[in-house]
């Protein structure tokens, strides 16, 4: 009875056995009894064991005598009380047609219905007026309607700053800044008017785009590459076109009809404007499965029923889907459609699409297997969303068509999937929980008035994402504070009424980009190709940027909950592990801004002192005066600093440059090389610096200074009193030019001097005494000029008495040692790790 | 602790599974009484659970990608006897095509006192048979590695549900504060399905399992940013104290939000991790004898590092073959089954040896499987689908061996049977759900009373099945 039973709602294999009719009807295998006839009864066969694919009750055999009971029950003609002669609950197991979960009564299947008029009209017969005239929107109306029935009502209004903070993270994944903090403008004006004008303003901000197209990448599983393809090329060149795509037409608010419309068939609609072909990215940037078409078809089918219109359309590839109303033959009449695409290449759009030149008809593959070709289906839309559909047209592929009917006012689930996923990003949680499938699996959400009139207000508002966005945001629902609060706590404890606003983690995107802003080093450059965010040199440009690896995701962002790209993706997960705290305490990354807020408070404190500074610094990292305690903590964790420089007092290797006099045989003027870049000491980033010319310092050798002035200098502090050798060989490759001469300095005198010219020569030194900080250089000059003057030189110092050590120039090549961070550095980490940075009220 | 288990609660005068309770409920924050009881609940702090458990943790060597049974554990004359002839009967459908009965490439010999047959691929395994259990009749339900694998990890095929792992520090804290409760080791990358073979599901994120490497040596590398070389330790531990007090403040006026808490433990166990992990991970500092008795090799390295780990009171231990799917040959099966059982077999007997000599494996409960089997049918060829080499097996849902050892198990035993070719389990048959109540019982929970409510419904492990196969515990 738990598997077969209306009571609990189970029927394994459609089989019911709490009702005489289901079990003569029986399930997938036939009838479960023949009233009267146990040898054609599969119930008996199943209890006997004698199938091994049919053995039931799982648990166990029964008994002989129990079985004799079941035996002569059927043989009697299996009577049964009389309440077990009705069908039970229609008689079908739960989504069978004509049963309790007729497709045709699904809350998804059907039009979306606006009733907000009436609700209100009850509302201000039940509802105290104070609470009546609180309600600012439709939305309001029907959140408040479903608290009621509870006894709840809207936590109090969020204050000033939250609501300044919250809008600016939802609406541009950004924090205010400390102007915006405190909006100037009409002071008469209400906290309500404010927050109007900033919601516009930041709807206003190109911000906005790029918050929002991140989202719609999550839908879009966006990568830069293809994921494994065997020895193809496996990058998306111009995958970033369609992001840059995504964010203009957020900007520009495009209606998300045309929207969708362009995503699906922009080389069809507008005369295939190249300015808008980089939509087509949605479909061609998903994962190539080794380069199978039914495979990619597959994807690309997914990304547009289950993105689109939360429909799981890609279970019925092999068989009709199990539970939602459609076929077999609905699945292929789409997999038609892209059968009928390819991609041409090359200009205007990498990536884009058209339509085949010659179109071929859709067949089933039976069980989904290419090989098995069943019958032909026109290539049309979905069947049970409209039956009398027209098929598409003989002379295309019939994407514009398909788009049509996916953005036609009359789909139910377009426009009530898009306004779940915008409701998600703004209060929290979404109102259908599982947003990319609004199938028969998926119960009534709770708040379905909510979602209908949001569908209604989108549709009737030009399908205008950024207006809907401005009605939600203008909702007292929006507006209410994060505050948990009792007893609506406890009735509703995971607020899926909306009795306070959802406190939200920031993301990936919007903390790294907050971290940036903190230390002033976002770089708001937009669109372009993407860029590696996970490499060194740490990039400021905002994360919606990044390069995404589909084939090898950085560990940076699976570790913050980024949305796999490899599938079209519902909702992040959310998660909290060590991984994010080592990351934001040990590194470089997060190590690098710390240390240059620090810098600049550090020397703030210099000018006006540590407490000032100290609470600079916090209004600056967390956007709000510091309290009076939380004052005392920070400045106090300055003070009691005891930060020492620990780096060894002295490098035994050091890479400088110096002037050198050949004639005299003397070095003056050392200096280390101030950049490490690429594994070499050099004067900077760009070659040659602008300063230091050429100088290179590298494991295995270099390049000359441009003139004697500038000889590279590799030196060795000895570290104890006795004998050594040196040994090495010089090398210079190149026929042109002069060569290089290296030359041997112990304590500044000269023991050795060596001229290569594309060739190479032995640098060994016969036993030299050292005393423990004797120095040794390696000086490496241009000769007379300095074209093609690179080199190898590689050298070994090697005591020939007591311990016999070995210095190696290239196994103990110096490295970079970071600053520490210092007591400033250390603070600013900490604020930058705190809470109330990472979550927003 | 100061005093024991038992006197603790003749003095609280509740019984363990009201303490449990109390802890698991104070966890979720449903315990009743005052909010600031619950709050400052480290989400790991050690449990008892339900009943006196035999097993204290858990390392899963999971043979990703579906070993075959008949070519390891579960020897089939009857293969040889009908080489290259259909199987009788209808074929069981699995993922792609089979054809004729493929013998075994393998030779099988006895070993141990329980005179257990074992195949020359996992000869240095089999010499501990005496301590094995070894389950001759799993099932699953489909022949695909992906519902498959979350069925193995978390009990459900289909739908976001916690792993087993999860559950289990969930139920029992960990008892080494300073490191992950639960890790996933995989060389190289993921296995399919990828982190979700070790998601906590809808249980707070810290009882999800860390993932490792383990194809990188250097801890650095194992673990991403587990050093720092610009503040050292101390003032890391001044940050932090001043971290969790600016934490602590804002979390005053936010009640108990079990997300705050979350992030607030997460850099605390960072914090720990970089000390313990560097020296946990580190296995050059075991004397070269063990290492020896390892073998070289990957997959030596990370059981050895399974076995430190358990050492220091991690949990729940997983260790995966590697990347991908390793063991799922539909081709050529003998060349490869041979390597991945070349790279591993003398690790897993030296780990259940080392384990054995330190004690350690009577509380330790050793499972090795994969997500299913293989067949004894050969598998057909089929473009995109093998190299069409017909030397190799298809997946095997229908029936397939999985083996336990140490943790209270009934050592030197098989349990259930194949039919005569090894197709189905027809014997004694153990669902994975059946295997999960089993782990959890020898665990100490009652499986049907380890839940959790989320979404208003008390979930379990086993769902609404399962059943403790009372035939393995010893």
């Amino acid at each position: 009875m738990e598997c077969h039973s209306h009571a609990a709602g189970e029927a394994s294999g459609g089989l019911m056995l709490d009702a005489l009719p289901s079990m003569l009807q029986g399930g997938t295998r036939g009838p479960a009894i023949v009233a009267g006839d146990p040898a054609h009864s599969l119930l008996l066969q199943a209890v006997e064991y004698a199938d091994d694919e049919l053995q039931m009750p799982p648990e166990g055999k029964l008994d002989p005598a129990q079985r004799t009971v079941l035996e002569q029950w059927i043989r009697d003609g299996a009577h049964v009380p009389e309440a077990w002669k009705r069908p039970a609950r229609g008689g079908k197991p739960e989504g069978m047609p004509g049963g309790p979960q007729d497709p045709a009564n699904h809350w998804a299947y059907r039009p979306p219905q606006d009733n907000t008029a009436e609700v209100y009209q009850r509302l201000q017969t039940i509802l105290p007026a104070e609470q009546c005239q609180q309600l600012r929107t439709g939305i309001d109306v029907l959140v408040a309607d479903a608290l009621q029935a509870k006894g709840l009502f809207f936590a109090p209004p969020a204050d000033a700053a939250t609501l300044i903070r919250r809008v600016s993270y939802d609406l541009r994944g950004l924090p205010p800044t400390a102007e915006e903090v405190r909006p100037g403008g009409d002071p008469a004006a209400s906290v309500g008017e404010a927050i109007d004008r900033w919601v516009d303003a930041c709807l206003a901000d190109p911000a906005f785009g790029e918050r929002w197209a991140r989202h719609w990448m999550d839908v879009a599983r966006y990568a830069d590459n293809k994921g494994y393809v065997f020895r193809e090329d496996r990058e998306y060149p111009e995958a970033y076109r369609y992001r840059d795509w995504l964010i203009q037409a957020l900007n520009n608010d495009m209606p998300f009809d045309r929207f969708v419309t362009y995503q699906l068939a922009a080389d069809l609609i507008d005369g295939g404007n190249p300015a808008h072909l980089p939509a087509l990215g949605f479909l061609t940037l998903g994962r190539r499965f080794l380069n199978n078409q039914f495979d990619i078809i597959d994807d690309r089918l997914d990304v547009v029923t289950r993105g689109l219109m939360g429909m799981t359309l890609t279970c019925a590839r092999c068989h009709d889907h199990k539970y939602d109303p459609i076929t077999q033959a609905d699945y292929y009449a789409l997999a038609g459609v892209f059968l009928n695409c390819q991609e041409p290449g090359g200009e205007p759009f990498l990536h884009r699409l058209v339509d085949a030149e010659k179109i071929r008809p859709a067949f089933v593959l039976l069980r989904g297997n290419p090989r098995s070709i069943g019958p032909q289906v026109p290539r049309r839309f979905v069947h049970f969303l409209d039956p009398e559909a027209e098929p598409f047209p003989l002379d295309r592929s019939g994407r514009l068509e398909l788009a049509a009917h996916i953005v036609a006012p009359d789909n139910p689930l377009t426009a009530r999937v898009i306004v779940n996923r915008v409701w998600m990003h703004l209060m929290g949680s979404p109102l259908v929980d599982t947003p990319s499938d609004f199938g028969m699996r998926c119960p009534q959400p709770e708040l379905l008035p909510v979602l209908d009139h949001l569908a209604i207000y989108l549709v009737e508002h030009d399908w205008s994402v950024k207006q809907l966005v401005r009605y939600i945001l203008a909702s007292r629902c929006y507006r209410q504070s994060s505050m948990d609060r009792s007893p609506a706590g406890a009735v509703d404890p995971e607020n899926l009424l909306y009795h306070r606003m959802n406190r939200k983690r920031l993301d990936l995107e919007a903390l790294r980009d907050t971290l940036l802003v903190r230390a002033g080093r976002l770089d708001r450059t937009m669109g372009g190709p993407s860029v590696r965010i996970d490499v060194p040199p740490e990039t400021g440009r905002r994360t919606v940027y990044a390069y995404i690896d589909r084939q090898n995701l950085p560990s940076m962002f699976r570790t913050f909950d980024m949305a796999g790209p490899d599938t079209h993706s519902p909702r992040r997960p959310q998660t909290s592990v060590p991984q994010q705290g080592l990351f934001v305490l040990n590194s470089p990354f997060v190590n690098d801004l710390a240390a240059q807020l620090g810098r600049e408070f550090a020397s703030q404190a210099q000018r006006e002192g540590t407490l000032p500074a100290a609470a600079r610094m916090f209004e600056h990292v967390l956007g709000r005066p510091a309290e009076r305690e939380e004052l005392q903590w920070i400045v106090e964790f300055v003070q009691n600093s005891a930060v020492a420089d620990r780096r060894p007092a002295q490098q035994r290797w050091e890479c400088g440059f110096g002037a050198y006099d050949p004639q005299a045989g003397t070095l003056s003027g050392f200096t280390p090389l101030p950049a490490f870049i690429d594994g070499g000491w050099r004067g900077g980033s760009t070659m040659p610096d602008p300063q230091l010319g050429w100088c290179l310092l590298t494991p295995t050798g270099g390049h000359v200074g441009n003139d004697l002035a500038h000889a590279v200098v590799r030196r060795w502090h000895a570290p104890r009193d006795g004998r050594a050798t040196v040994e090495g060989e010089l090398a210079h490759g190149q026929p042109q030019g002069d060569g290089v001469r290296g030359t041997v300095l112990v304590d500044g005198r000269p023991v050795g001097s060596w001229s290569v010219h594309n060739g190479k020569t032995r640098t060994a030194v016969a036993a030299v005494d050292l005393s423990r900080g004797s120095i040794v250089d390696f000086v490496t000059d241009c000769v007379g000029s300095v074209s093609h003057d690179s080199f190898q030189w590689m050298v070994k110092i090697r005591y020939t008495d007591g311990q016999r050590e070995v210095a190696d120039s290239k196994r103990d090549f110096p490295q970079p040692i970071p600053e520490p961070l210092g007591p400033w550095g250390q603070l600013a980490q900490v604020l930058l790790a705190t809470n109330e940075l990472a979550f927003v009220d | 602790m100061v005093f024991s288990r038992r006197e603790a609660l003749q003095r609280c005068g509740i019984g363990i599974g009201g303490l449990a309770l109390h802890a698991l409920l104070a966890e979720s924050g449903q315990a009743a009484g005052p909010r600031s009881a619950a709050r400052h609940v480290n989400p790991l702090t050690p449990k008892p659970p339900h009943f006196t458990p035999r097993a204290k943790r858990v390392i899963h060597i999971f043979a990703n990608g579906g070993p075959s049974h008949v070519d390891t554990f579960d020897p089939k004359p009857a293969l040889q006897k009908y080489a290259g002839q259909p199987m009788p009967g209808e074929t069981p459908r699995t993922e792609r095509k089979t054809g004729a009965l493929f013998p075994s490439p393998f030779r099988f010999q006895k070993y141990g006192q329980a005179g257990i047959p074992v195949s020359e691929l996992f000869q240095h395994t089999a010499r501990h048979v005496d301590d094995m259990c070894i389950i001759r009749s799993m099932h699953a339900d489909v022949p695909n590695h992906e519902p498959s694998l979350l069925l193995m990890n978390t009990g459900e095929a289909r739908l976001v549900r916690p792993s087993v792992g999860s559950w289990l520090t969930y139920g029992l804290g960990t008892d080494n504060q300073n490191l992950p409760a639960f890790v996933a080791m995989c060389p190289g990358g993921y296995p399919i399905q990828e982190s979700q073979n070790w998601q906590s599901g809808f249980l707070p994120g810290i009882y999800q399992g860390t993932y490792i490497d383990t194809k990188h040596e250097s801890v650095d590398k194992l673990i991403e940013y587990i050093r720092n070389d610009r503040t050292d330790r101390r003032d890391q531990r001044r940050q932090l104290d001043l971290l969790q007090r600016l934490n602590r403040r804002h979390q005053q006026t936010r009640a108990a939000d079990p997300e705050l808490e979350a992030r607030i433990q997460s850099f605390e166990l960072a914090y720990r991790m970089q000390m313990e992990a560097a020296e946990v991970f580190d296995v050059s500092r075991e004397p070269q004898y063990v290492l020896d008795a390892y073998g070289p090799g990957v997959q030596a390295r990370q059981l050895l590092i399974a076995r430190r780990l358990i050492e220091h009171g991690v949990r729940y231990v997983q260790v995966w073959h590697g990347a991908g799917q390793p063991w799922d040959n539909h081709d050529d099966i003998e060349v490869r089954h041979r390597a991945l059982a070349g790279q591993c077999d003398r690790a897993i007997g030296a780990l259940l040896n080392d384990l054995k000599q330190r004690g350690l494996l009577e509380e330790t409960l050793v499972l090795w499987g994969g997500e299913f089997g293989r067949t004894p049918t050969v598998e057909l060829p089929k473009e995109g689908s093998n190299q069409g080499k017909v030397n190799g097996r298809d997946h095997n849902h229908w029936g397939f061996t999985m083996w336990m050892a140490g943790g209270g198990v009934r050592g030197g035993t098989v349990y259930g049977a194949t039919d005569e070719f090894g197709f189905k389990a027809v014997e004694n048959r153990v669902h994975v759900h059946d295997l999960h109540a089993t782990l959890l019982h020898l665990m100490g929970f009652d499986h049907t009373r380890l839940t959790y409510r989320w979404a208003g419904r008390d979930f379990r492990l086993t769902d609404v099945h399962g059943r403790v196969v009372e035939e393995l515990i010893g």
